[in-house]
């Protein structure tokens, strides 16, 4: 109605400026409008059309998946002339696999394939991957400016075991990107296994706690740790390289490190001194009870309890008349945890606790009693 | 001999379908957890293979509604995914027969399936 009024009416004077406001305004709202609504239909378009594609690509992928190559059966048959040696393509794909949404809609398809299958079906889908020069985009992906390309292309190389393109994933080991040098430390390590820890030579950015599990969990089932490379690994200037190491040697038991890691009690970072205690205990190493006591009287308190933790665990009968002075500490917690260290060493230790002069005064009535029910438990 | 095969992942539904068809199998298709329950209201089938995760109903949910059932049991494969063991220990407990996990080779679970079938 106001609006109305404002074209109705003659213009005047005063009020010229707000129509000119008005119109502009109202130009522009249209202009936004119209380009929603554009944008909205062109993605609805394209939404339609990979699914058309996925389609196409599925039943593709399902025939690769159930394929056969020539000379299956029986085993180690030549193929007769004519047979094909790959994957049959029809033409219509290969034709649209110039458009390179085309192709990373394939790649999609083939990486989700490849992620649920294994055997015989995952192999043909990387044959099918290779086939199609697929790894050509994942590689140009590489080299994008877009630190979310770039990780999904090292995802899709490493999913698609394209162990030829190993250089060019090295390289972003050690990339400014967290996400990349994630990722990439992530593929080398599922294409290789052991070997491809490598990168932890020359890394100078942090391995954060969570790669770490990531990277552990990747070797979990791999042999073959090469010993001196772990060495050398406790070595290194990055700190997070040391912890990782020491939690590699604990996941592995490389009891034959275990005198090095000894040395890391020495390491001027105390998250370092911790994972070695931890590491030590992990690794069973008795012979270091003496030298863990040593070290006992300059850890702070976080240290201290490791330390009654590790005596604990891979203490003896030896280790029980130190755990017996420490019940007598001004703080509680390592009350508590010289207790339970006592009672997992059995007889001896229980023994102990049972004629220590104020067992039946408290804290310490407590405290024995809360460890006793912890172990049983 | 009728199959009932749940699972969310098109990729993976399609290619257990061709596989159990290329063994001689009738095979139903339940695409989320909800279509699975709806599909046994129809009557039993002689194995159900299930994923644990699914929309609307779980593969455990499925479990319970077909071991509630008075019907002659239905043996139950379970697809999971790595890193689920307490999922399959919960499904195992609820009455599952075998389970597989993911990724795993559609040639091993057809000899699971004939496995469980001949027994």
């Amino acid at each position: 109605m106001f609006s109305f009024y404002l074209f109705a009416s003659p213009v005047m004077p005063g009020r010229s400026w707000l129509v000119t406001a008005m119109m502009s305004i109202l130009g522009m709202l249209m202009l936004l409008v119209g380009f929603i609504l554009a944008y909205l239909l062109i993605r609805r378009r394209t939404a339609r059309i990979q699914a058309r594609w996925r389609n196409i690509h599925r039943e593709l992928v399902q025939r690769a998946i159930f394929w056969e190559p020539p000379g299956a059966e029986p085993a180690g048959t030549e193929p007769l002339p004519g047979e094909p040696t790959h994957i049959p393509v029809p033409a219509g794909i290969t034709r649209s696999l110039r458009r390179r949404l085309f192709r990373q809609v394939m790649i999609t398809e083939l990486i989700s394939g490849k992620k649920a299958l294994s055997g015989t079906a995952a192999a043909n889908l990387v044959l099918l991957y290779t086939q199609l020069g697929l790894g050509r985009d994942s590689l140009h992906k590489l080299a994008s400016k877009k630190w979310h390309l770039q990780a999904q292309g090292i995802q899709e190389l490493a999913t698609m075991e394209q162990r030829g393109c190993v250089t060019r994933l090295y390289r972003l080991t050690n990339a400014h990107n967290e996400v990349v040098r994630r990722e990439a430390q992530t593929a080398i390590v599922q294409l290789y296994g052991f070997e491809g820890l490598r990168f932890l030579e020359v890394i100078d950015t942090p391995l954060s706690e969570w790669q770490q599990i990531q990277l552990l969990r990747l070797l979990q089932h791999a042999t073959g740790i090469p010993h001196a490379n772990a060495v050398h690994w406790l070595d290194s200037p990055n700190p997070t390289v040391r912890i990782f190491t020491l939690k590699l040697i604990a996941e592995q038991h490389l009891q034959e490190i275990a005198p090095r890691v000894l040395e890391c009690l020495r390491d001027g970072n105390e998250s370092i001194r911790l994972q070695a205690i931890r590491c030590l205990r992990e690794l069973d190493a008795t012979d270091s009870c003496p030298t863990l006591i040593g070290a006992y009287p300059a850890e702070a308190l976080a240290g201290q309890m490791a330390i009654l933790d590790a005596l604990g665990h891979i203490g003896t009968a030896a280790e029980v008349e130190f755990l017996r002075t420490e019940l007598s500490a001004p703080d509680h917690r390592i009350k508590l945890e010289a207790a339970r260290a006592l009672v997992r060493l059995g007889d001896q230790g229980l023994t102990c606790l049972e004629h220590f002069p104020l067992a039946d005064r408290s804290p310490w009535n407590e405290i024995f009693s809360q460890a006793k029910t912890e172990w049983m438990v | 001999m009728k199959i009932l095969v749940a699972e969310d992942e098109p990729i993976l539904i399609r290619t257990i379908e061709m596989r159990l068809k290329r063994d001689g199998y009738e095979v139903w298709l339940a695409e989320d957890g909800q279509q699975a329950l709806d599909r046994l209201e129809q009557g039993p089938p002689d194995l159900i293979i299930t994923d644990i995760m699914m929309p609307y109903a779980s593969g455990l949910e499925i479990i319970a509604a077909v071991r509630a059932k008075a019907w002659p049991k239905v043996p139950v494969i379970i697809l999971s995914g790595m890193g689920q063991e307490d999922v399959v220990l919960e499904a195992f407990k609820l009455g599952a027969d075998d389970y597989i996990t993911k990724p795993f080779s559609p040639n091993e679970l057809s000899v699971r399936v004939r496995r469980l079938l001949t027994h």
